[in-house]
């Protein structure tokens, strides 16, 4: 398996990533070491410039790291002949127990990097770098999150057999099915909208009440910080649940990844797209509210937290548009 | 964002002032980015043409096994199959490999069935120049045969296995080339013939074909005829098309790995050139971070530069490599895979353009091009703001 | 007194710790009154270009404080000591320092591609600057298409397109003849005269033997052997 030519491709993007991630750690603990912010010795302004190059680099992982997603999961899709019984990405990725697993671990360490970016951009704005140490024991803490997701990737593809029998998508998102994603596809649509709305309701609501509160400082963040997270979940239920049959107009077609392919007119990368972009910035305003208590960022916190929101709200309306178009606007009807 | 316009404007400007420094990178880089997009486009065509023409093969093909090895079928298994339910058409084929000392090449001959003739006639009417042999003493050929052999229509062909075995044929038809992937080594002959040939008995055949009505009873059928004939193995068309699929994509891989080393060397060439900037344009960084840019408006200079000659030279190299696998018959390609077979089919693959493998060979390419010049960028980005005084 | 930039006990060091540690600017004090001509005087050597840059914010002091519009700008990252350098200081250098190759326009615009100016206005800018400097037929020729004193010229532009309160400039004259140099002179009491703190690096008497050149800095050895404020 490992000579498939994606495969390929991945791993040398993962041994790539891996390699900056474990040289930036290794910056990262000198200035740890050796940041002295009140001395303007030749060794500090090294170090100062140091930075620069664990930025640039945390930055390239970033964008590595998304298209590692996309790579992942068209990769699961090209494969998915292979297996007896794969029908689509869903297939391919039911093939052994960590396929889902390496999908998750992409995305986790997705948010992870965009919010060590953020406590990074807050950093950069006081005239004291009041986050640097703090900063690279996070990053240093993420390297472990990269590596394992390296290995489990590895031993996915290493793991795959190309005649082992899979259940394909229609099979796994069944209703007899025992699987989270079954019982996902199970919901009552009814229902599954009404969870949906509700949750995106709260979501933009707390938005704009923290958009309008402005400059106070609020628990509220961290609740909406907290409530992103539950949003993501259930919107990618959703999509499953509900917005995925309405796209396909077939009322047993699950699957969260064909709306990324060109029959369905690619409207996956805009819906995707949208609501990662969201869920992010609303998350880096919660995580970097705690900074507030230091003088030095406070006024660069909240206006960067009201741009980030703003961004967020605007983001997921976007989603939440594109979700419930063909609810809308199809002839389809998933219950009557 | 009025900032980022106007450096990646002095990016370009930057770029254009260095041509030869630059345009000598792209090439390399677009050559490279060329030779991997051919690999993977040819394995790409190679495989659909492959499975293209599994399509119209039939659902089942059943081999006799003799102590684990394939063995010649009998004929009498036929009426038993018939019985099974769901089994239509059943046709016994015979074939058989024949190596050529005269041209050290391998021949897989084929018999077609002179009352069936008429029907398959219908079928590889595009394929083939000439007809299909119809009566003993007839035969078509692969394209690779005639040419490598040096004959055409209506010349003899003669095979012999020692003085018992020989055949005399007259040639009547010549497979075309666009169909070489599966005909380019083949000799199509009259059953009698390639039974005499290969000294075959006349109560047996090499494997079976059996169709099958309904695609989803597949297993089922093949179950039964295992249940009925336990020595017998019934080889799908799905697990074909999955064999091929897996042995093109491996095909490729092993081919990517083995040009890993290229891409390698290239690294440490950019790597090279990236970190080797000259005294000139070390001056001009220097001056730009004199007259008030930050190192980070210097990174993202370096970054346009990176992404403007990575970007064109992929583009670059994708179209290098579209037409020399769609246009050129993949001509610089062929002799390196030829050492796979002596008959390597010559064939003009359909043009496609298929994202996926676009995504991977960025992916191959481009990503590590741009990690290698993180380093060097930050080096020239964060020289001292003072140093043109110096 | 008005000091547009005061610097207390400032000390530069060069390659610490090692063998070839030089000390190129030892525990100065000085203080540029805003509005005036400063001229730092000394043989090469003494470090004044040191001295400068530090000034000017182009690097760190090793040790004292630097303050600039009343902020000490000594211990600022770099980060931030190039925005403070962008929005208060125009540099001349002494090598012009121009890019070869950009036109004229190109070169004097450069200092504001990074920042958030509209392009608009940054046209407007320069055009208005070069029109000052009577450059504006040069305005899309190449920079070395031009002689020495137009370049000059040019690099003063660049100097003046951030509209910088003060001006620093590290031997001007070094390159030019005496009738050049008579030029420059008067550009730089014009922009004196609108009412910018002008700092001049320079061993040529023909600038600091100027009746109008308020205050002289002298330095040897990279401490400041005698300052007046004539």
């Amino acid at each position: 398996m490992i000579f498939h030519p994606g495969v390929l491709a991945l791993v040398v993007g993962s041994v790539i990533v891996l390699v900056m991630a474990f040289f930036s750690v290794f910056l990262g603990i000198r200035i740890i070491i050796g940041w002295d912010i009140t001395k303007s010795t030749a060794k500090q302004l090294i170090l100062e410039r140091q930075t620069y190059l664990i930025t640039t680099i945390m930055k390239y992982v970033l964008g590595f790291q998304i298209l590692s997603l996309f790579l992942f999961v068209y990769t699961a899709d090209d494969i998915h002949k292979l297996f007896v019984g794969a029908m689509c990405t869903t297939g391919s990725l039911n093939a052994n127990l960590i396929g889902w697993t390496v999908l998750f671990a992409k995305i986790v360490i997705f948010f992870l990097c965009a919010v060590w970016l953020a406590i990074n951009r807050v950093d950069e704005m006081a005239e004291d770098y009041p986050l640097v140490k703090l900063k690279y024991k996070y990053l240093a803490a993420l390297v472990p999150v990269i590596v394992l997701e390296g290995y489990w990737q590895l031993n996915y593809f290493l793991g795959l057999r190309a005649n082992v029998i899979t259940s394909c998508c229609s099979s796994l998102f069944s209703d007899e099915g025992l699987t989270v994603a079954s019982s996902l596809a199970s919901l009552p649509v009814t229902a599954a909208m009404y969870m949906f709305y509700g949750a995106a309701a709260v979501e933009l609501a707390l938005l704009s009440v923290l958009l309008r509160k402005g400059s106070v400082s609020s628990p509220l963040r961290y609740i909406s910080g907290v409530w992103s997270l539950v949003f993501f979940v259930i919107s990618i239920a959703s999509i499953v649940a509900f917005v995925s049959i309405y796209y396909y107009e077939t009322p047993v077609h699950h699957c969260p990844f064909d709306i990324l392919q060109k029959q369905y007119m690619f409207i996956g990368y805009p819906l995707y797209g949208s609501l990662f972009g969201g869920i992010l910035f609303s998350l880096g305003a919660a995580v970097i509210e705690k900074f507030k208590k230091i003088d030095s960022i406070r006024t660069q916190i909240h206006h960067t937290q009201r741009r980030w929101t703003i961004m967020s709200i605007v983001l997921l309306i976007v989603f939440i548009i594109i979700a419930t178009w063909p609810v809308v606007f199809s002839n389809f009807r998933a219950y009557d | 964002m009025r900032g980022h316009g106007r450096i990646i404007e002095y990016a370009l400007s930057s770029l254009s002032r260095r041509k030869l420094k630059n345009l000598s990178v792209a090439a390399i880089f677009s050559i490279l980015i060329a030779v991997l997009s051919s690999i993977l486009f040819l394995m790409h065509a190679y495989k659909t043409e492959t499975l293209k023409l599994l399509d119209s093969s039939p659902e089942i093909i059943l081999q006799n096994m003799s102590a684990g090895r394939h063995e010649l079928i009998p004929l009498e298994y036929i009426s038993t199959l018939s019985g099974i339910a769901g089994v239509g058409k059943i046709v016994p084929r015979y074939w058989g490999y024949y190596y050529d000392s005269l041209t050290s090449a391998n021949y897989t001959l084929m018999a077609v069935d002179a009352d069936d003739a008429s029907d398959k006639n219908k079928q590889d009417v595009k394929l083939i120049n000439g007809r299909i042999p119809q009566t003993v003493g007839e035969c078509a050929i692969g394209s690779g045969v005639a040419a490598i052999r040096q004959i055409g229509l209506n010349d003899d062909f003669f095979m012999t296995l020692g003085t018992e075995q020989n055949v005399n044929l007259k040639i009547v038809g010549i497979f075309t080339s666009n169909s070489a992937i599966v005909t380019n080594d083949l000799v199509v002959l009259t059953k009698n013939d390639l039974v005499k040939f290969f000294n075959m008995p006349v109560d047996k055949a090499t494997d079976i074909t059996i169709e099958v009505n309904n695609p989803s009873e597949v297993t089922t059928v093949a179950r039964k005829i295992r249940r009925a004939y336990p020595d017998s193995r019934p080889i799908l068309k799905i697990e074909l098309t999955r064999t091929y699929d897996n042995i093109f994509n491996w095909r490729g891989g092993i081919v990517l790995t083995m040009f890993f080393g290229a891409i390698a060397a290239f690294m440490i060439f950019v790597w090279d050139k990236a970190t080797g900037i000259n005294a000139r344009e070390r001056q001009e960084i220097g001056i730009l971070k004199a007259i008030g840019w930050e190192t980070s408006d210097v990174l993202q200079l370096k970054f346009w530069e990176g992404t403007i000659v990575s970007l064109s030279s992929f583009l670059t190299g994708l179209i290098l490599a579209y037409a020399h696998v769609f246009y050129f018959n993949a001509q610089f390609l062929a002799p390196v895979l030829k050492g796979w077979s002596v008959l390597f089919p010559k064939f003009q693959p359909m043009p496609y353009i298929d994202l996926y493998q676009i995504f991977v060979l960025f992916f191959l390419t481009v990503v590590p091009y741009v990690a290698a010049s993180i380093v060097p960028s930050w080096k020239a980005a964060t020289s001292d703001p003072d140093a043109v005084m110096r | 007194m008005d000091a547009v930039i005061r610097a207390e006990d400032v000390s530069k060091v060069f390659n610490a710790g090692l063998a070839d540690e030089v000390r190129a600017v030892a525990g100065v004090s000085v203080e540029i009154p805003r509005g005036r001509i400063t001229v730092l005087k000394g043989p090469s050597g003494s470090g004044k270009t040191t001295l400068l840059g530090l000034i000017g914010c182009m690097s760190r002091p090793t040790e004292g404080k630097i303050i600039v519009e009343g902020k000490d700008v000594a211990k600022l990252p770099e980060r931030f000591l190039t925005n403070v350098r962008r929005k208060t200081f125009g540099f001349i250098f002494q090598h012009f320092n121009l890019i070869r190759g950009l036109t004229v326009s190109e070169n004097v615009m450069l200092p504001l591609y990074p920042t958030d100016i509209d392009s608009k206005q940054m046209q407007q800018r320069m055009e208005e600057i070069l029109g000052k400097l009577d450059l504006t037929a040069k305005l899309n020729v190449k920079i070395e298409k031009l002689s020495g004193g137009q370049q000059q010229r040019a690099a003063i532009a660049r100097a003046l397109i951030n509209e910088p309160a003060v001006v620093l400039a590290d031997e001007p004259t070094a390159h030019l003849d005496t009738k050049l140099s008579g030029d420059l002179l008067n550009i730089i009491t014009a922009l004196n005269k609108e009412g910018k703190t002008i700092v001049i690096a320079t061993h040529d008497p023909l600038i600091y033997e100027k009746p109008y050149i308020d205050n002289i800095i002298e330095m040897r050895d990279g401490a400041v052997k005698e300052a007046a404020l004539l």
